[in-house]
């Protein structure tokens, strides 16, 4: 059974809450990005980026799951959050 | 009685079986990097790793 909206937020809100980073406090944009993480789980069975395009290669799926590695990306460099703005600097 | 549940390091992917994600990851040493997971999410992403 795949976690509904409420799970996923619980998950995401333990993930972030000793890190340096938080989820985005824009919940409509929570909301939508959880949709698209939903709709991936659903369809694939991993919750994959929804705002990134897969190419079914190992090294860039793995890099897709989310909570990927978004503090290596320079979007996190340059505007602290994620690719998705799913999670975003304290 | 507690429930040991399926945790994924979001840096290198490690998953990690217990009552919470390692503090550190024995693999990649990041700090508070484990995300709490489903048992199918786990399968399938150590499916993704070839394991």
């Amino acid at each position: 059974m795949n976690m509904g909206k409420e799970e996923m937020l619980d998950v995401f809100g333990t993930f972030t809450e000793k890190n340096d980073f938080r989820l985005n406090p824009d919940a409509k944009h929570v909301d939508m990005i959880l949709n698209g993480l939903m709709a991936n789980e659903k369809k694939y069975g991993l919750k994959f980026c929804p705002c990134r395009l897969r190419d079914g290669t190992k090294e860039t799926d793995l890099g897709l799951l989310c909570p990927c590695n978004f503090k290596a990306q320079d979007v996190w460099q340059k505007q602290q959050r994620c690719w998705c703005g799913l999670f975003v600097k304290r | 009685m507690p429930v040991k549940k399926f945790w994924r390091c979001n840096v290198c992917n490690d998953i990690h079986y217990g009552m919470a994600g390692p503090d550190i990851c024995p693999t990649c040493q990041t700090k508070n990097a484990y995300a709490e997971i489903d048992r199918n999410e786990a399968v399938k992403a150590m499916q993704l790793q070839g394991i």
